[in-house]
């Protein structure tokens, strides 16, 4: 009953914030039919000053870390990876009405990891206080790259396996470096070796920290008109996707909190450790994933994977999940 | 002034059209134009605004080839249908036309 009550109480306290107010207001912009739109140019400018800062200042930071603290957080995100893509992929299979592809790419999409999901968290855990270690955000890839390579060798196999014949080559390394490669995740990697080698703390604190959540705002509002807009997209595939990206986001998040409270026993990984690696678990990419999963598994349409992902999924992660792990962080560590 | 010529049309995804290029490298053609393209087929509106998206690398791009010969362009329709099309959707269509500097294609 606590549980509820305090999620409850986050949740309202949450949608009057900024990132999820934005959210909102860019569905219903959309919704309404509003000729409001956000340049593409910009929204890729907004998404590299974000991740530049998450990656500089987990740099930063980790200069004085001691790294070891970080493999057992790090070993947990690949398994999530592979647990939410095994789960998923069994799960689809035992659907009706599924073409298999389709099953694995979504998949794979909800293993992988969302940056601005992660941005929103982080935004939301400083509002509440919640302090967590700064290389927590460099889990992403861990737990990203793992599961859209899974993702693409499960559909691969289960093509051959339907089409016998001639074997086709997973070339893993070129998902890995495409992966890195992706504009998030080389915007992200590249503000980390700065933070570390360099010494940009002016730069940091003088440009993109208070540029910080102003821009999360407007990327929120972006991925609200495009949850909108993708709606329809997902009207025309089978609704179990629909069902599959409301509840998965949740599911998963709760096995990664379960997994990161075994860390926060074992080598003492912070509580806000735990809530930032649940979110991140419970994200689905929506930058740099489905261009992989495109370019992996071209015979999935790609209508289920990206309307289950940016039309549910990530409002899912965002509105509901950062609010119920806080809520659960509130109750299961004594704050 | 002017002379006549095909031009080989390949509307298609982004993800596909570094390949149809190769393809038409090999192919002895000897360049090609790429415009953005969007607009409606048998999968699903394809933008052509320049409002921002989330999802990178969805767009679509019109790839032009000019050439002399016709059996150019026929091997590539042929290898891009073969190669690229299996599992990529996209649209070819040919036209003639009439180009000056001959010399250039």
């Amino acid at each position: 009953m606590d549980l509820i009550l305090d999620f409850l109480s986050q949740f309202i306290s949450q949608l009057q914030s900024p990132t999820l107010s934005f959210l909102i207001g860019g569905f219903l912009v959309a919704a309404l039919g509003s000729k409001l739109t956000i340049p593409g140019p910009i929204y890729q400018f907004v998404v590299f000053v974000l991740l530049m800062k998450i990656g500089m200042k987990g740099g930063v930071e980790i200069r004085e870390a001691e790294l070891a603290e970080m493999l057992v957080p790090a070993v947990f995100s690949v398994v999530i990876g592979v647990v939410i893509v095994l789960l998923g992929n069994a799960l689809f299979k035992r659907l009706p009405g599924i073409n298999s592809a389709d099953g694995a790419a979504t998949a794979g999409l909800f293993g992988a990891v969302s940056a601005s999901t992660l941005a929103a968290a982080i935004v939301m855990l400083e509002e509440q206080g919640m302090t967590f270690e700064a290389w927590v955000p460099a889990l992403y890839p861990f737990m990203d790259i793992p599961a859209l390579i899974l993702a693409i060798v499960l559909a691969t196999v289960q093509r051959e396996k339907v089409k016998g014949g001639a074997s086709r080559k997973i070339d893993a390394w070129a998902i890995v470096k495409d992966s890195l490669r992706s504009s998030a995740i080389s915007a992200m990697l590249l503000g980390l070796l700065l933070g570390i080698f360099a010494r940009p703390e002016t730069v940091l604190n003088s440009f993109y920290q208070p540029l910080f959540r102003g821009f999360l705002s407007i990327l929120m509002l972006v991925l609200g008109m495009e949850a909108w807009s993708r709606i329809r997209e997902l009207k025309d595939v089978a609704h179990w996707f629909a069902v599959y990206a409301f509840f998965g986001p949740i599911v998963h998040g709760l096995i990664a909190f379960g997994l990161g409270y075994l860390a926060h026993l074992w080598v003492g990984f912070s509580p806000g450790g735990v809530v930032l690696l649940a979110v991140i678990a419970s994200s689905n990419s929506d930058i740099s994933g489905p261009p992989t999963i495109r370019a992996g598994i071209p015979w999935a349409n790609p209508s289920t994977y990206i309307g289950a992902s940016t039309s549910v999924g990530t409002p899912v992660a965002i509105a509901i999940c950062i609010p119920l792990f806080i809520a659960l962080a509130h109750i299961v560590f004594p704050l | 002034m002017f002379y006549p010529a095909k031009k080989l049309v390949i509307v298609t995804e982004h993800f596909v059209s570094d390949k149809v290029c190769r393809i038409i490298e090999s192919c002895n053609g000897k360049g090609y134009t790429l415009v953005p393209a969007g607009g409606k087929g048998m999968h699903h509106l394809h933008s052509t605004s320049d409002k921002a998206t989330v999802i990178e690398g969805f767009d679509n791009l019109k790839i032009e080839v000019v050439t002399h010969s016709r059996e150019v362009a026929e091997t590539i329709t042929e290898r891009v249908l073969e190669e690229c099309f299996q599992d990529y959707p996209g649209v070819i269509y040919m036209e003639d036309v009439e180009i000056c500097r001959p010399e250039r294609f």
